[in-house]
């Protein structure tokens, strides 16, 4: 499996990285950059994939919340759950797949970024297993390590900084599936834990690892944006999710429950992409 | 549930290929060969400590003098070598040799102590970049380049700069081949294919301009006062004349050469990253190839093989230590070496054998006569 994970994926990308920074001037930090975009929207299928079931869980949360209220028997909330997420057309492990297949591709962006810039004549000698053979790619190794004056081999601490900013701003855009006050605290509080936990990775790892990570997290954001919209800022999804189709009425619904189980309602989450313009005319004539 | 197990194997996995993409990581250990002064035998052991063994008279055994940095001494606590890639020059009754994060060191050849700079003390702060190769040696002065491209030129006698070297020769890229001295010119190869020829004693460029080629070149030996090898990781092997920086040959090998040759009257050997082995007939220009490249069987080559008796020794970063008749070629013998680390160490050729040195600072004996390869127990190396 490792010597398939190498030949199929690490390999490719430790090439186009020094094709990247051949073509780019020489400039492995500029190879970086434009190497995180490209690998960023081929994968972008899959990003969209995961993000859109994630909208989908999103939408239906209110109808979970209905089914954890109403019934105390596991078995039963668990038949009723499966029943919900069928009639809504929602597979829960719908966001697993497309994230199983990236969680690959980044490990060896990852990789390949670490290997293309060695940090030592060790590291150099080991690029040889990894770089084809075509005389373009070998003249350039080894590949230059200063980019806007940072030493890539070694860590920067304005890169840990940009780390911890943009890990944090895409944790930010990113939506909350649960509508539970409970989960959403500690999102809350991931929200803060994941940048200084990655800003405090960043501390240890070559430069040019946390420049990747600046600028995946910089696309990632972007993503957020086009397929969740921004509130904050009144941006608008882009990627319009089509609402999961409306379950028939449970065998009770509670009062206060069949208000959130109304149609318009799921078609609304209540955090993150914002209502379009022709659900706010539907609201207000109601 | 079916699903669920599903999701969690391949979870597993991912979590297995992170780890394997974590540990992937390579931190400086270096290679620098041993060096033999009577029954002196100089090793560079791990971290780039360098320790003095006594070798015993019929050579199978070795028993430490000292270790520097020694950790039983307070000085060399905050020490930090980290790696050694080039050999140990032996002069003045002094040790010089150069760190890859520490800079150069002048040990008593003795004691082991330093004689500059103070104890406990580097010269890393006087030096930009690292030093990924070793010294040369000339007119009392010790050359040495940097990973930066720096050129430093210092008095042997008390590390400062010499004269017409207070400040390092600047170059466009990385310096990480050893410099070669020839007379009164110093050679010098950088990573981005060039070697320039400098005069020592005005910093003046001895060629009309530097020869330039499409790969980096991360090693430089001289063959002889008038030729230098010039190995590339272009996958060829040029032989230049050192008066005039004239090509003399061009050899294609099948992959990255990074190593010094072995040299026998008018015969070079080498070896390649594919774990190819080429003999050249040199006394032609261009050099012809004496036979079909000898293999290791995809191992990679990167220390110096030594020639002993007709027979060419080799250890590659199985590793396997080969035995190749150097008349024809033919592959004699092939010996592992179990669990000692790797070879990227130049062997040394002495006691009608060759000494190995592996990563994890063992030493081994092989011995042309019968194609054996035996462990010479080394004590007392403080690690």
């Amino acid at each position: 499996m490792g010597e398939l994970f190498t030949i199929a994926l690490l390999n490719p990308m430790v090439n186009l990285l020094v094709l990247l920074n051949n073509v780019l001037f020489g400039s492995f930090g500029l190879a970086i950059i434009a190497f995180t975009i490209l690998v960023r929207v081929v994968t972008f299928p899959l990003t969209y994939r995961q993000l859109h079931v994630t909208r989908q869980m999103q939408a239906i949360q209110p109808r979970v919340q209905e089914i954890n209220k109403k019934y105390s028997d596991p078995k039963r909330r668990q038949e009723e759950m499966m029943k919900l997420y069928r009639e809504a057309g929602v597979n829960p492990l719908g966001c697993l797949g497309p994230m199983l297949i990236q969680f690959p591709i980044l490990i060896a962006l990852y990789s390949a970024v670490r290997i293309a810039l060695p940090n030592s004549p060790e590291a150099l000698e080991k690029l040889s297993s990894h770089v084809y053979d075509w005389a373009y790619l070998q003249h350039a190794l080894p590949v230059k390590e200063f980019f806007l004056g940072m030493d890539l081999r070694h860590p920067n601490l304005l890169m840990v900084v940009l780390v911890g900013i943009t890990t944090y701003a895409q944790s930010k855009t990113t939506v909350t599936v649960s509508t539970d006050e409970r989960v959403r605290q500690q999102q809350a509080m991931m929200n803060v834990m994941l940048p200084l936990m990655f800003a405090f990775f960043a501390l240890q790892f070559p430069s040019g690892v946390s420049l990747y990570w600046v600028v995946n997290s910089i696309v990632g954001i972007g993503f957020n944006i086009l397929i969740y919209g921004f509130k904050p800022l009144g941006i608008e999804p882009f990627f319009k999710v089509r609402a999961p189709a409306p379950a028939p009425a449970a065998a009770e619904p509670a009062p206060a429950a069949a208000a959130v189980s109304s149609a318009p309602e799921l078609r609304t989450p209540t955090h993150g992409p914002g209502r379009s313009k022709r659900q706010n005319r539907r609201r207000r004539s109601q | 549930m079916t699903r669920l197990r599903l999701a969690g194997a391949a979870l597993l996995a991912a979590a297995a290929l992170l780890a394997s993409a974590c540990v992937s990581v390579t931190n400086p250990e270096g290679w620098a060969p041993p060096v033999l002064d009577g029954t002196a035998l100089y090793l560079t052991t791990d971290h780039g400590h360098i320790s003095r063994t006594a070798l015993a008279a019929d050579g199978r055994s070795a028993t430490a003098a000292w270790t520097f940095p020694d950790k039983e001494i307070k000085a060399d606590d905050k020490l930090r070598p980290n790696a050694a890639y080039g050999p140990p020059i032996l002069a003045d009754g002094r040790v010089y040799y150069a760190t890859y994060e520490a800079g150069v060191f002048a040990l008593n050849a003795e004691t082991g102590r330093p004689e500059w700079p103070e104890e406990g003390k580097t010269t890393a702060s006087a030096i930009k970049g690292n030093i990924a190769g070793g010294l040369a040696y000339a007119n009392g002065i010790l050359f040495f380049g940097t990973t930066e491209g720096r050129l430093y030129g210092w008095y042997a006698a008390n590390g400062a700069p010499a004269q017409g070297w207070e400040t390092p020769l600047q170059f466009d890229s990385g310096i990480w081949a050893t410099p070669v001295a020839i007379g009164g010119t110093l050679y010098v190869a950088t990573m981005n294919g060039e070697l320039h020829a400098i005069r020592i004693s005005d910093r003046s460029p001895a060629w009309p301009q530097p020869l330039k080629i499409s790969g980096a070149i991360p090693d430089l030996v001289a063959l002889d006062d008038a030729r230098l090898f010039v190995p590339s990781i272009n996958r060829h092997v040029y032989i230049v004349e050192a008066a005039t920086g004239r090509v003399l040959t061009d050899f294609r090998a099948k992959d990255w050469v990074w190593t010094a040759p072995a040299l026998d009257g008018n015969r070079l050997f080498f070896g390649d990253f594919g774990g190819h082995i080429y003999g050249l007939d040199i006394s032609t220009s261009p050099a012809t190839e004496l036979w079909s490249p000898a293999s290791t069987e995809g191992h990679r080559v990167k220390a110096a093989p030594v020639i002993v008796d007709d027979v060419l020794v080799v250890a590659d970063r199985g590793p396997v230590v080969t035995f190749i008749d150097a008349r024809s070629g033919e592959v004699l013998n092939r010996v592992p070496i179990d669990g000692a680390g790797t070879v990227r160490a130049n062997l040394l050729a002495a006691n009608g054998g060759a000494y190995i040195l592996t990563t994890k600072a063992r030493l081994f004996f092989a011995n042309p006569a019968n194609r054996s390869v035996i462990e010479v127990p080394v004590s007392g190396v403080k690690r």
